[in-house]
């Protein structure tokens, strides 16, 4: 009898919950996305440096834009992820979860780091401050922080499972910062501005300008993608070390 | 109309109308912290590899040597 979609899923879903299946199978989904998101970076960072035009209020300093917004969509979307991925551990307990999760955290450190520098440097020429104490700026720091935080308890705190916890806890709690981050352009009227993109209205710039970021866009997930599961592939080793699979792993390395 | 460039040199290209500094910082500290974060992630994978291939030869010894020792200690009881 042919199995529905659905228990096809639900088999899918328990095996890469096993570090021991998870590590041959996501190998595939590694260089479709890596190559992928390799020449979508490309395409859109090529475009988007060169072949756009100049805005007419910034001249090119905009060009920063290809890299901003794709850097702070990242990170944010990325705690979503570790948000829920905290409550899936925390309740259910499932180790590979917190694999992921810890693969995850520095690469979004990274992002929002990427994001605050670009869009100080960005500040300049545009407002003429690197700076500016602004709801949308001061909550992207918040982020950072927090991602910091959690980058240091889980390579600090002792034994593993209570930084797993801790790192869960603030992963679970910090996510009310995501809200705020995205929202208060709109709540507050404030230095940076509002969103480009909607799912409603038309972009405010020209398809010329907006296509190369939805490139790096979509470019940096798949990438930020592709390092998490390389990643989760050497914690998979390195949580599940002694047994006889890894064994056999480290071997063949 | 002009090719589809947005710079019609490569020096218009780096100066990017006289905010050059700030297009190629931004782009340069990127490119930089993700390189950072590649090698010393690489780094970090490569010395726990290589600990463990340490570790596991050392036990493959081991068990070697202790296999061995159990035949030599069976022939000195004939």
């Amino acid at each position: 009898m042919k199995q529905s979609l659905w228990s096809r899923f639900k088999i899918w879903f328990f095996l890469m919950s096993s570090p021991y299946h998870f590590f041959d199978k996501i190998v595939p989904w590694i260089y479709w996305t890596g190559g992928i998101g390799a020449a979508f970076m490309l395409v859109g960072l090529l475009w988007g440096l060169g072949i756009a035009p100049p805005d007419y209020q910034q001249g090119h300093s905009f060009r920063i834009i290809y890299i901003h917004v794709p850097a702070a969509s990242a990170a944010m979307s990325a705690y979503v992820l570790l948000a829920i991925w905290g409550v899936i551990f925390l309740v259910w307990k499932i180790r590979m979860v917190d694999i992921l999760a810890q693969s995850l955290v520095p690469a979004g450190m990274v992002a929002c780091a990427i994001a605050l520098i670009t869009g100080s440097l960005w500040g300049i020429p545009t407002w003429g401050t690197a700076w500016a104490a602004d709801a949308r700026i001061l909550s992207m720091a918040l982020l950072l922080f927090l991602y910091i935080g959690l980058f240091l308890i889980r390579a600090q705190v002792k034994p593993l499972g209570r930084a797993q916890q801790i790192a869960a806890v603030i992963a679970i709690v910090g996510v009310l910062n995501i809200p705020v981050i995205k929202y208060s352009v709109e709540w507050v009227a404030t230095l940076h501005q509002g969103a480009t993109f909607t799912l409603t209205e038309k972009p405010k710039m020209p398809p010329t300008m907006y296509v190369p970021l939805i490139f790096t866009a979509f470019g940096t997930y798949f990438l930020m993608f592709a390092w998490t599961m390389i990643q989760a592939r050497w914690l998979c080793l390195q949580r599940d070390s002694g047994k006889s699979w890894v064994t056999e792993k480290i071997a063949k390395l | 109309m002009n090719s589809i460039w947005a710079f019609e040199t490569w020096s218009d290209f780096f100066q990017m109308g006289h905010h050059g500094f700030y297009v190629w910082s931004a782009y340069g500290i990127s490119f930089g912290l993700v390189a950072a974060l590649v090698v010393v992630s690489w780094a970090q994978s490569r010395r726990w590899q290589l600990q463990a291939q340490r570790q596991l030869s050392r036990q493959k010894l081991q068990a070697q040597h202790d296999a061995q020792k159990k035949k030599d200690d069976r022939g000195l009881q004939e």
